[in-house]
């Protein structure tokens, strides 16, 4: 599976895409999200990717974080430890704010 | 030589590097606006420019780089456009920043020329033209709007800071993003971030709404407490913010990932954790006998230094260690009264040992050519676009090592030759589309070694030079004899001669006023030379020779009187001999190999009025193939002369570039053979 999150990803977009990554989560699949469609986010959306990390990890499937990070995002995901090396790939669909690209 | 402790000028250095590499990026973008790594360089370099600037107290340079770096960080995720302007004004920037360099930190008087590029800039579309977050300006006015006056905190001490920030659980709802105010933070100077993750719930209990962790930023800044405050003025939370001074001066860029480090270890609690870092910082201040006072950095230093691999560094201390081996054998060798074959021994050790130092030590002095490649690309850039041509630059070999002064000296005759290339050798677009060839032209320099030389080769798909129509005008202008008939070689060398470019274009090389005579002098003084080749309606070739340093040379020593002189051996042709006469004029005419040979008595030439030998030695040497005979009293024997240069009172004595020091302790003069030559070949015709 593919999140492809888009636009502003503020505390505003913040249960929303907490849902998608919970969903996502419950399916069981290994999970790609990109963030090259971001274009605003403060704190919440890196803690959120943090935990979401972590929870995928308990349940023993894989949260790649795709290293397309636009560059406005680049120093906070760095400081926060979101930065990933995988390369981005594959092919999804930008669905608004925080779209499941499945 | 690298000066120590000296953050300002390694700065100048870096910055300069920086740049280089960012006119490189630009010139990238410009025929391939796409290039999205070109992109991110771009952003890269002027981020790193912005940050150390700032870091540095190059405030001028921090603050016209703020929003230079904003436009192209939304170039690189797309929100604006990567206009043809943009990329002017990346370079117009680029230059500017290169000049704000000269002048003193806070900009001088090209403040104003600033603020005209940053106008300029502001106006492009996309550009919010918002005032610089992470700079003095903007924290005064957060202070200011809060009724709290700051003035004076800018550009006091470097301090090291610690700042632990732990935002409160209504940072989100109340509008205050944690990540912003820690990024307005680090633009107050060189940092490290650590982020430590709060609680580690479960997915589906996690609260994303609330904030979880908090940061812990060391900072060196010489803003001053209050600018760091400054920053979380609206932050409501009393508790959010500690912040401690952890030390004073400027710590190195590894003792920041090292204090990161520290402040990493979730063993390290909050109270114990300012101590540590003071400690550490406390001891590698001492260990390094803590830094200078920044007053005492040198803007504009009379040395200037080079980088040097520390690999090679480390060799040369190998080979010391071994020498001081050496001579401590040669000690002992003495008070034992050794034999002579374990003083041989030494010998031979200490020779291989010398040699090994000697093409070492000149190793330090190396630099890629390359380093001059980017001021290159940027002249044919400016070059073509004021002419109205379309022009490829394409350049090889820039990983070539030379000497740094040579580099240094080499940059000027190549901006000649390129300008010349384009200005006169590449046609313009509907000439070439007429005379069969693509629109867009090509000059291509390509660097590399042959044999134990650096050749350098600027070659243009221009419109050649026509032989017949350079014999013509030279012979209009007396410098060839009407009934001359030299051959291609000979005639395209009639470029070189002063007086010759200056005219209207009959060459394509020439006609700027700019002749290529002091090009060809230029590189003659380095030992080098030049030729070039040219077919009509097809381009020109130059090539130039350099030799790899200009620090030793080989060649031939020679004796008249009690003086002993050096030949450089790349100008030796051969010896033979002559019977010194009291009416031989300075300049006589001699026979060589059945041809007449102007030969200078350096006797004469020198006023020495010693005693004569039986025999003179005439040293044949050879300048661009014309051949002079030197009369000396005797040759001793091939020597490596290592080049001490002449001292400025010295800079008028002719025929001679400089002087060595011999085995025994004595000098030699290095003899200027080109000018020699020249002197030889100007007065022959009055010898005879």
């Amino acid at each position: 599976m593919r999140i492809d999150l888009d636009g502003d990803c503020t505390v505003a977009a913040a249960r929303a895409i907490k849902d998608l990554l919970q969903n996502a989560l419950d399916q069981g699949e290994r999970t790609q999200v990109s963030l090259s469609g971001v274009t605003r986010a403060d704190l919440s959306l890196f803690e959120l990717l943090r935990a979401a990390r972590q929870g995928f990890l308990n349940r023993g499937v894989e949260l790649v974080i795709l290293s397309d990070i636009p560059g406005h995002l680049a120093p906070a995901a760095e400081w926060t430890g979101i930065s990933a090396s995988r390369p981005a790939g594959g092919r999804g669909q930008t669905l608004g704010n925080a779209k499941d690209a499945s | 030589m690298m000066l120590e402790n000296d953050p300002a000028q390694t700065f100048l250095e870096e910055a300069r590097e920086l740049l280089a590499k960012l006119e490189e990026a630009l010139l990238e973008l410009e025929s391939d606006p796409g290039h999205a790594p070109s992109v991110a360089r771009v952003f890269r370099n002027l981020h790193t420019i912005k940050g150390s600037g700032a870091m540095f107290g190059f405030t001028e340079i921090a603050r016209f780089t703020h929003d230079l770096e904003t436009a192209f960080d939304k170039a690189r995720s797309g929100e604006l456009p990567l206009s043809p302007e943009l990329l002017r004004l990346g370079l117009a920037a680029k230059d500017h920043i290169e000049a704000l360099l000269d002048v003193s930190p806070d900009g001088g008087g090209l403040v104003p020329a600033s603020d005209a590029i940053l106008a300029r800039l502001a106006g492009a579309p996309g550009m919010p033209g918002q005032p610089a977050p992470d700079l003095p300006a903007r924290a005064r006015a957060r202070a200011g709007a809060a009724g709290k006056e700051r003035e004076g905190q800018e550009g006091g001490p470097v301090a090291t800071y610690w700042v632990r920030y732990r935002p409160a659980a209504d940072s989100f709802t109340t509008g205050c993003d944690p990540l912003s105010l820690v990024e307005e933070l680090t633009g107050l100077g060189e940092h490290a971030v650590v982020y430590h993750q709060g609680t580690d719930e479960p997915l589906e209990d996690y609260d994303p709404e609330t904030p979880h962790g908090f940061f812990d930023v060391i900072l060196v800044t010489d803003q001053g407490e209050e600018a760091i405050r400054a920053v979380f003025l609206f932050v409501d939370d009393g508790d959010a913010l500690r912040l401690e001074r952890i030390g004073e001066g400027r710590p190195r860029g590894g003792d920041l990932e090292h204090l990161a480090g520290i402040a990493r270890d979730p063993a390290h609690d909050v109270i114990a954790l300012p101590g540590l870092l003071r400690g550490f910082l406390l001891d590698k201040l001492a260990m390094r006998g803590a830094g200078k006072p920044r007053e005492a950095v040198s803007h504009t230093p009379g040395t200037s230094s080079i980088r040097v691999d520390s690999g090679r560094l480390d060799r040369l201390v190998t080979m010391v260690g071994e020498m001081v081996i050496i001579q401590s054998r040669l000690s002992q060798a003495v008070n034992q009264a050794l034999d002579r074959s374990s003083l041989a021994q030494i010998a031979e050790d200490l020779e291989r040992l010398t040699d090994e130092m000697r093409d070492n030590a000149l190793g330090l002095r190396m630099l890629p050519i390359g380093t001059v490649y980017g001021n290159l690309r940027r002249l044919v850039h400016d070059v073509s676009v004021s002419l109205g041509k379309d022009v490829d630059f394409v350049a090889e070999g820039g990983d070539t090592e030379m000497d740094k002064t040579v580099i240094d000296r080499l940059k000027d005759p190549l901006v000649h030759i390129l300008r010349n290339s384009l200005d006169h050798g590449i046609e313009s677009g509907e000439d070439r589309e007429r005379a069969g060839k693509p629109r867009r032209g090509a000059v291509r320099l390509w660097a590399g070694h042959v044999g134990g030389e650096v050749v350098l080769r600027v070659c243009d798909d221009g419109r050649g030079l026509d032989p017949e129509k350079i014999k013509r005008s030279a012979q209009a202008k007396g410098l060839l004899a009407p009934d001359a008939d030299p051959d291609r070689r000979e005639i395209f060398n009639l470029i070189f001669e002063p007086g010759f470019s200056t005219a209207e274009a009959v060459s394509d090389l020439s006609g700027r006023g700019v002749g290529m005579d002091v090009v060809k002098r230029a590189l003659e003084a380095l030992r080098g030379s030049v030729d070039i080749d040219s077919e009509p309606g097809k381009g020109t070739s130059l090539t130039i020779r350099l030799p790899l340093t200009l620090a030793i040379i080989d060649g031939f020593c020679v004796v008249i009187g009690q003086g002993s002189y050096i030949v450089p051996l790349t100008a030796l042709r051969g010896f033979q001999e002559r019977v010194p006469g009291e009416n031989r004029k300075t300049v006589d005419i001699i026979e060589r190999m059945g041809k007449m040979m102007p030969c200078v008595s350096l006797r004469s030439l020198f006023g020495i009025c010693e005693k004569r030998p039986d025999f003179e030695r005439v040293v044949v040497a050879e300048v661009d193939g014309v051949e002079v005979g030197l009369a000396v009293d005797r040759v001793v024997g091939r020597q490596q002369a290592v080049i001490k240069s002449l001292d400025e009172m010295y800079k008028n004595v002719n025929f001679v570039t400089g002087t060595t020091i011999n085995g025994d302790g004595s000098i030699s003069l290095i003899l200027d053979v080109p000018r020699l030559v020249d002197f030889a070949a100007t007065h022959a015709a009055t010898a005879g």
